[in-house]
């Protein structure tokens, strides 16, 4: 006779434990987490998770630790590209969209805190109604969530305010891979989030508590540390009034200098740098037809706005205005009046905004899929790495998948987010991303520094840096029975 | 492991006088090996003068710390790596100073710590002038890497305890207020990517130096380990020793020099052209609050700060009776809602605007200036700056101010000759803003010493109330005659980041010569920390090391234990002296009990006012 020993799956117990607890197991569900659109077949997770609170949060990492359940936190909603939220064998999702308040906006202390499932549109519209705006990636898609774009560093087009890599990003709530709660930098204490309030206090100093900085851990782990339930960001006052310059350059060199020169007179609001294709794709959502726009547009361009400060704001115009017009001169830089899609005047305004509901990312510039391939690097480096990607891209990829270049100075002009998007029809992804990890490995070896790297390009991009090797370290101490995130920035160095 | 077993292993209790000699002559011996006789330190007089240290008394109740095991001078990276894994092999601990100013780089116990004086490294690698950063070693103080800086265009933050300090040890391992924040930040936020000699003796290049062969980025790849080696303050040398880092430098409209006249202690620094140095004025705090938000806001303040009169008297004065002298001017003695500001331009139309944005804010506010803009708004701002003095003082006591107000100028008539001594306190106040030089005058002339409270790094609004708070328990003090009597508020500070965040620390002047005075200063620090929890001011500039985690942990999310998890797990050995760094098994000695007792047996008394902060903030939501 044998006796039969019932072994319950780990999502059943993780049920059983936390009652009440939201959680989908429908396969159209599931369907949307295997697989995005860097692999369009992955593994399936075994269920989703949606926690309606941070207590549900905690028991549910917490459980999941004891059953040998895995979890991958998502607080975007779909498409995903870069391969970060896609299952690893046993993993459930954590749909964080319960997480959905704007909690608190403070015009007086720019700052506002908001928890993990807000996504940008909401978030620009309700910091508006309180004449703050948020520092905002390159017209990010529709939904992505704030918070989760901002634990990635993912660079915002303002580089003036960005005094750290971690930028807008202040304090967070995190659930470790451990179970235990914290709350990072003055977010710590003493007191509650109410009693700092009470006392005027903000969640504005995003270092400590003490003698280490959770917070930065935490960002850039991609999840693999911990699970983040809100956070504080630095906001910007809305100016009376803001003007957008766009000047086109034949080479990238004369633009690289605009840049430092804005940078270093801390003029700009807004500044970046891109190719024609980039203009194109976040004026029209196309890449640029190359013989309708070759004439007409440079082949590369910067695009700087300065705001009206609140006091003495007319002379404060005219100076920069002024000194603008001089640079330009100097520069023999050519002024952009229209972008393939309309004015300069629209342009800003897109730049204001999340991309619209429906609307693709200009990433995929029309053709259905993306690849991104990004770094760091300093803006006197930069056109190195153009010639490399155009060599890559002319001698290895199909002619119809030329990159969109993207460059976008941080903190303040002293490095800066270098990216090539190379967007494709979805049947030609496969190849595509077969050749990309030697593109990385070129690219490295002519100093690009890979400080956030994703999905199948991880190991390229990570292979023998003296840092990486910390990274294991550093996800032990946080989330030792590796529950977190499982396919994420596993990397050895 | 933990730490405290192997801090209080008991060695100190156990060993012979004979073993601690020969443990030294082991360690020097071996020392000597990899370094060269010259560059290793066991003789006692030597040791003292590394023991010597501001607020010893503190933790010793002598001028003096324990004395190191010996002292160790390596010259680069790789002789700091082999020295660490010398202490390692060897059982005893190791500590890096940089330029050493304070307690916090000695050994806390005896006989037990090899001291790393990093003074031979002392280059400034790079300064990358395009990318606005430097690469330095961590014996190149501020004041070095400024006089560069400013040669390309370019200026450093320099943190409050001067320019004399190492700009590496406030970056990676110390803290990094100063009055230049508000255009140029704190230390932690100016760290790039670093060199790190780990506390086992494995060198690691932090961020993109192993790929970029540059340390313009310290972040990544993944997680930053910049989260790993320091908090609002480092691991104060209990997490191995940096041996190089990269800081963010800042743009400087100015000369390549400052032009200075004059020796010590009258030096005449000529503002530039385009620059102005100010002290603003209102009326109370509620308008002190608005200006700092305001003039932050507006990002138009390269230096902006407060100081209190009595500071302020000390940094005009050359000795203690002048400044006594000066203080007693009602109109000084008076100032107390006050910043100073320093404001920079490449181009007279640039200060112009400047000057119009700040007179703007300041005329809203019902204030005034007193500057070195000598046109007639200029000089308008000088008599609004005149009349809210004397609102406050009431027109007797102003009269009363005048002969000696003018006395002061005929002082600097005298010193600096008659037309440069309309200028006089404003190229002080420059040149001590722009050098971060008011300790001397500002703090240490009056009594000897001072420690210093509150201070945590939060809003402008929290930080005010952070001064107010600290002030009235202060107080207590000042009227049991242990510490200076510098009129209760001295709190000094500014803001950071164009105002994202803020700090007001609460200075407090003793002699450090008089026992009784350091233990009843360390009560002070005792107190105020005790206050900030309980007014929710913050962790203050005081949460670290184990005695203050003890305090600050249990009421912020009990910290301490992840900050020892990070020691552990990088240095499992212990092998970096932890004593200033993280312990949670610390456990105070009778002499910190009976403090604490003190303390609690008697509290100042403290009243909340918070009319000085802005309207409450409506919560939107409910967090879930
Ligand atoms: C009068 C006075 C005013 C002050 N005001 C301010 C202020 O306004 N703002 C502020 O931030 N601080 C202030 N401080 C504290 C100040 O941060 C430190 O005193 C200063 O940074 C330390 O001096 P230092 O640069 O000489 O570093 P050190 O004394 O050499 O080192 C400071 C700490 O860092 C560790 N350390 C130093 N170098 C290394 C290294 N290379 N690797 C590993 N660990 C290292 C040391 O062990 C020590 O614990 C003040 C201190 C004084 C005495």
């Amino acid at each position: 006779m044998s006796v039969q020993v019932e072994t319950r799956h780990p999502v059943d117990e993780a049920i059983d434990a936390i009652p009440g607890i939201t959680v989908s197991r429908a396969l159209p569900r599931l369907q949307d987490f295997t697989g995005d659109r860097s692999q369009p077949s992955a593994c399936s997770p075994v269920a989703i998770f949606t926690p309606k609170g941070r207590n549900e949060l905690q028991a549910l990492v917490e459980v999941a630790r004891t059953v040998g359940l895995r979890l991958l936190p998502v607080s975007s909603g779909v498409p995903h590209y870069r391969g970060d939220t896609l299952a690893a064998e046993n993993t459930a999702i954590v749909d964080m969209s319960a997480f959905s308040s704007v909690v608190r906006v403070d015009r007086r202390n720019r700052v506002a805190l908001l928890e993990a499932g807000v996504r940008f549109p909401e978030l620009t519209k309700v910091l508006a109604n309180h004449g703050l705006r948020p520092l905002l990636p390159l017209v990010p898609r529709n939904a992505k969530s704030a918070l989760a774009a901002y634990l990635e560093r993912e660079p915002t087009i303002y580089p003036r305010h960005q005094w750290d890599l971690a930028d807008p990003l202040l304090c967070t709530e995190v659930i470790f891979g451990t179970g235990e709660h914290f709350r990072t930098g003055s977010a710590a204490g003493p007191g509650s989030l109410e009693d700092q309030w009470a006392a005027g206090d903000a969640q504005t100093n995003p270092m400590g508590p003490g003698q280490s900085d959770l917070m930065r851990v935490v960002q850039g782990s991609q999840g693999t540390v911990g699970i983040a339930t809100w956070c504080s960001i630095k906001c910007r006052p809305v100016p009376t009034s803001e003007e957008l310059f766009v000047f086109g350059s034949a080479d990238l060199g004369p633009l690289v200098e605009a840049a430092y020169h804005l940078l270093h007179r801390k003029h700009p609001e807004i500044l970046f740098l891109g190719d024609r294709a980039l203009l194109s794709a976040l004026t029209t959502g196309r890449m640029a037809d190359v013989a309708s726009v070759s004439g007409r547009y440079p082949q590369w361009f910067l695009a700087a706005s300065i705001a009206e400060p609140p006091f003495a704001g007319a002379p404060k115009m005219r100076l920069m205005k002024g000194e603008i017009g001089e640079m330009a001169r100097l520069l023999n830089l050519q002024r952009v009046e229209r972008t393939p899609g309309g004015t300069v005047e629209d342009l800003l305004r897109v730049l204001l905004e999340p991309s619209r509901a429906g609307s693709a990312s200009w990433r995929e510039a029309g053709k259905g899929n993306t690849a991104e391939v990004f770094f760091l690097t300093t803006l006197d480096r930069a056109s190195r790495f153009v010639d490399i990607v155009t060599a890559f891209q002319a001698r290895y990829l199909r002619r119809d998948q030329e990159p969109i270049f993207y460059i976008q100075p941080l903190l303040g002009g002293r490095s800066c987010h270098f990216e090539a998007s190379f967007p494709h029809a979805p049947e030609a992804s496969t190849e595509l991303w077969r050749q990309l990890p030697e593109l990385v490995r070129r690219l490295r070896a002519a100093g690009a520094f890979f400080s956030r790297p994703y999905g199948a390009l991880t190991a390229a991009a990570t292979e023998g840096s003296p840092a990486a090797r910390l990274v294991s370290r550093i996800q032990g101490m946080f989330d030792p029975d590796s529950i977190l995130s499982p396919g994420n920035l596993r990397i050895t160095g | 492991m933990t730490v405290a077993a192997k801090t209080s292993a008991g060695w100190a209790d156990k060993r012979t006088p004979e073993e601690i000699a020969e443990l030294r002559e082991t360690v020097r011996r071996r020392l000597v090996l990899e370094l060269g006789e010259r560059w290793v330190e066991t003789d006692p007089c030597v040791l003292d003068t590394y023991s010597w240290q501001y607020i010893a008394e503190a933790a010793t109740g002598s001028q003096y710390m324990p004395r190191a095991l010996a002292i160790a001078l390596p010259a680069d990276a790789e002789q700091v790596a082999a020295v660490v894994r010398l202490c390692n092999e060897l059982g005893v601990q190791y500590k890096a100073m940089s330029t050493g100013f304070g307690m916090w780089n000695s050994p806390i116990e005896p006989d037990k710590v090899v001291q790393i004086d990093l003074r031979r490294l002392d280059r400034i690698i790079k300064i990358d002038a395009k990318n606005m950063y430097a690469i330095v070693e961590p014996y190149v103080t501020g004041n070095q890497l400024q006089t560069e800086a400013m040669k390309l265009g370019l200026n450093t933050h320099i943190a409050g305890c001067g320019a004399q300090c190492s700009v590496l040890a406030s970056a990676t391992s110390m803290m990094g207020q100063g009055l230049d924040g508000v255009s140029m930040g704190f230390s932690n936020r100016n760290l790039l990517g670093f060199e790190w000699v780990m506390p086992g003796g494995e060198i690691v290049r932090v961020g993109s130096f192993g790929d970029a062969g540059d340390y313009f980025a310290g972040d990544g790849p993944g997680p930053s380990v910049r989260g790993v080696i320091r908090g609002f303050a480092g691991a104060l040398g209990g997490l191995g020793v940096f041996t190089r880092c990269a800081v963010k430098l800042y743009p400087w409209s100015g000369p390549k020099q400052l032009d200075l006249e004059g020796g010590s202690p009258n030096f005449f620094a000529r503002i530039p052209r385009h620059h102005t140095a100010a002290v603003v004025v209102v009326k109370d705090w509620k308008s002190l609050a608005e200006l700092g938000y305001r003039i932050g806001e507006a990002e138009i303040a390269d230096y902006l700060g407060r100081n209190a009169p009595s500071l302020m008297a000390g940094v005009l004065t050359v000795d203690n009776a002048e400044a006594a002298e000066v203080y007693k001017i009602p109109m000084l003695h008076e100032l107390y809602y006050a910043l100073v500001v320093v404001m920079t331009a490449a181009s007279t139309e640039e200060m112009n605007y400047k000057r119009s944005a700040l007179r703007e804010i300041v005329r809203g506010l019902g204030g005034g200036a007193l500057s070195n803009d000598f046109s007639p708004a200029g000089i308008q701002d000088f008599l609004r700056f005149l009349k809210v003095v004397s609102a406050r003082l009431g027109t007797r006591a102003f009269l009363r101010s005048m002969p000696s107000f003018l006395g002061l100028v005929l002082r600097d008539a005298r010193r600096y000759g008659m037309a440069k001594a309309p200028m006089a306190l404003t190229s002080l106040l420059y040149q001590s803003l722009l050098r971060s030089g008011m300790n001397m005058r500002g703090v240490f002339r009056f009594a000897g010493t001072f420690w210093t409270a509150m201070g945590s790094l939060v809003t402008w609004d929290n930080a005010i109330r952070g001064a107010r708070v600290g002030a009235q328990i202060k107080r207590k003090y000042i009227d049991q005659g242990v510490i200076v009597d510098d009129g209760g508020d001295n709190a000094w500070g500014g803001l950071y980041e164009g105002g994202t965040f803020s700090h007001l620390e609460e200075l407090a002047m003793y002699d450090q010569t008089d026992p009784e005075a350091g233990d009843r200063v360390a009560e002070y620090v005792a107190e105020t920390n005790l206050a900030c929890v309980d007014y929710h001011c913050g962790d203050s500039l005081n949460a670290v090391g184990p005695p203050f985690h003890r305090m600050f942990s249990p009421a912020c999310m009990d910290y301490d234990k992840y900050t020892y998890r990070i020691k552990t797990t990088f240095d499992p050995q212990n092998a970096a002296d932890a004593t200033m760094f993280t312990d949670p098994a610390f456990a105070p000695d009778a002499r910190l009990e009976a403090r604490m007792q003190a303390v609690l047996a008697d509290r100042a008394k403290v009243s909340i006012d918070t009319s000085h902060a802005g309207a409450p903030v409506r919560v939107l939501a409910p967090l879930h």
